[in-house]
């Protein structure tokens, strides 16, 4: 993929705070038009990653671009630009959400005034927070907080949104509505977004990078993460004499690994392929010519991004 | 819905980006709210109420009030001051302003600028004028003039407290430090004033301009040429600390 066509790209980035090691080394990409998730767990260094892509803090080692421009000697553009919400955002409490987004607008355009008023009417609408539009933050939820968070990042018809982990700490309700509103947004504007919460990144994002003590562990489209880094695998239930079936399959040069248990008197394969345009043809046909096998259930082994995530961070935690 | 080119974007680049927007909302935050009003007020009446125990003799009643508009007033200023930098830096409201389109400087000049105007109208002028209607009322000559250009000592010492306070804060994250410095001036500064050798030698010797402004007694403009100068150094510390400040 070419480098332009890149929002985000950065190149041995680092941060250290005196002796703490906060990200290393950190080489990202993030496509144009992708709803991209940075996971990790708590203090993997997500945060001070985008802090470094903000200006916030600088780096220590590396290098990085946002749409094009150098994080450290062009940041004035890239804050032009970008949208971004924090973790907890922080507004001026006195101020309603409508006079928080003519605050924030003011920042980024001179005028004409009706045209201001009517881009903050559109996002609260966005947002769904038309109706207390006009109270003081101080009386809003954790939710509505976030979600005005998410208006006032897309105030400036941003390139780039960053949010930094913006479901956090919100009920069930209060965390749909954030990715709703997420994914109503993509046609804008590319979503790079920090998580620790598993089940949103499937839902919503299409790539995912992962990130461990500083470490990046991985990162690709969300689909190929999900294969699971053992290639693809199929899953059979299995009842009856399953010995000279198991010999057979585990015979064919197609086929890399079996591993079976055994549950309620019936047999669970997790047979792993390494060429799945033969498998798709060859695996079911391979078992069922034993006639004293039984096949229950069979299906393409489904991992679950929880599963991919888990392995990779204390594969990364034993290497150390 | 329209597109981002029907807008008329904001063009301020270096050290101004941002500052137009910060200043108005700044001083919409003391004048566009009732804090203007309520800081007039509580320090009209404590002043005024000051000055008015030398209301037998009206010379007496004056030193009083610049006393007391040396000290009281600092408190509040002080406390306020520290909230206007620290507060944003601890709550997150800084790193949000400037990761917008805002420059730092243009940040750090938005909480000196707007507060140093807000302190002295609300709490030096307004007090100040009510208590000249007051003490020329029961007695004491005052020239009009003079008598306001003698509350502008006040306002710089006032403004040394407050762009101490803000400049400490650039450094600190927490209240202790950064008011664990600007109060004892305030307490030691009356005293320090009256000191012959050392009174002239820094802002503490501003309240004594100020008499002097009024007793036609002439004091050394040295506390004057000393205060603005640290007051400029505070300005430049501040911006350059808080351009090195990570978030």
């Amino acid at each position: 993929m070419a480098s332009e066509s890149y929002v985000i790209q950065t190149d041995g980035l680092g941060k250290t705070y005196g002796e703490v090691r906060a990200l290393t080394d950190l080489e990202l990409k993030v496509p144009k038009n992708s709803i991209f998730a940075f996971l990790g767990p708590n203090g993997a260094g997500k945060t001070t990653t985008i802090k470094l892509l903000l200006g916030l803090a600088k780096p220590t080692m590396g290098t990085a671009t946002v749409l094009g421009r150098n994080i450290v000697t062009d940041n004035d553009e890239i804050r032009r630009n970008v949208g971004y919400l924090a973790q907890q955002p922080k507004f001026y409490k006195e101020l309603s959400a409508r006079e928080t987004l003519r605050f924030a607008a003011s920042l980024y355009f001179k005028g004409p005034k009706e045209l201001v008023e009517e881009r903050i009417e559109y996002l609260l609408g966005i947002v769904g927070l038309e109706e207390k539009a006009d109270r003081p933050i101080e009386g809003y939820s954790g939710g509505e907080i976030q979600r005005l968070g998410i208006a006032q990042a897309q105030l400036n018809f941003p390139e780039l949104l960053i949010l930094d982990e913006p479901a956090a700490g919100l009920d069930p309700e209060g965390r749909e509505q954030v990715l709703k509103i997420m994914e109503s947004l993509r046609h804008e504007s590319t979503i790079f977004y920090s998580t620790h919460i598993l089940d949103d990144v499937q839902r919503v994002s299409d790539r995912v990078a992962i990130l461990n003590k500083g470490n990046l562990i991985a990162q690709a489209p969300i689909e190929e993460l999900l294969v699971g880094s053992e290639g693809v695998a199929y899953t059979l239930v299995l009842e009856g004499d399953t010995k000279n079936a198991y010999s057979t399959l585990s015979g064919q040069n197609w086929v890399s690994s079996i591993s079976e248990r055994e549950e309620k008197g019936r047999m669970h394969w997790v047979v792993t392929v390494e060429d799945n345009e033969v498998a798709k043809k060859q695996l079911l046909r391979t078992v069922l010519k034993d006639d004293r096998v039984d096949v229950i259930d069979f299906g393409l082994k489904q991992y679950e991004l929880e599963e991919i995530f888990m392995r990779l961070v204390e594969e990364d935690d034993t290497s150390e | 819905m329209s597109s981002k080119n029907s807008f008329e974007p904001v063009t301020g680049t270096g050290w101004r980006m941002g500052f137009g927007a910060l200043f108005k909302k700044e001083m919409k935050t003391w004048f566009g709210t009732n804090a203007w009003w309520q800081q007039a007020g509580l320090w009209s009446v404590i002043l005024v109420l000051f000055g008015s125990v030398g209301i037998g003799d009206p010379e007496a009643g004056v030193f009083i009030f610049y006393m007391m508009a040396m000290i009281f007033p600092g408190i509040a200023i002080i406390i306020i001051s520290q909230e206007r930098i620290l507060e944003e830096k601890r709550s997150g409201s800084a790193a949000w302003i400037l990761s917008k389109p805002v420059s730092r400087t243009a940040f750090v000049l938005t909480k000196f600028i707007p507060s140093a105007i807000g302190f002295c109208f609300s709490m030096m002028l307004v007090p100040g004028l009510l208590f000249y209607v007051l003490a020329t009322y029961m007695g004491a000559s005052l020239q009009f003039f003079t008598f306001l250009g003698s509350l502008v000592p006040l306002m710089l010492w006032q403004l040394f407290l407050s762009w101490l306070t803000m400049c400490l804060a650039t450094f600190f994250e927490k209240e202790g430090p950064v008011m664990a410095v600007p109060f004892p001036f305030l307490f030691i500064g009356p005293s320090l004033a009256q000191h012959p050798i050392y009174g002239p030698l820094g802002p503490w010797g501003l309240l004594q301009y100020s008499i002097g402004m009024t007793t036609g007694v002439p004091y050394s403009i040295l506390p004057i040429i000393i205060t603005v100068v640290i007051l400029i150094l505070f300005l430049i510390v501040a911006v350059f600390r808080f351009g090195k400040h990570e978030f």
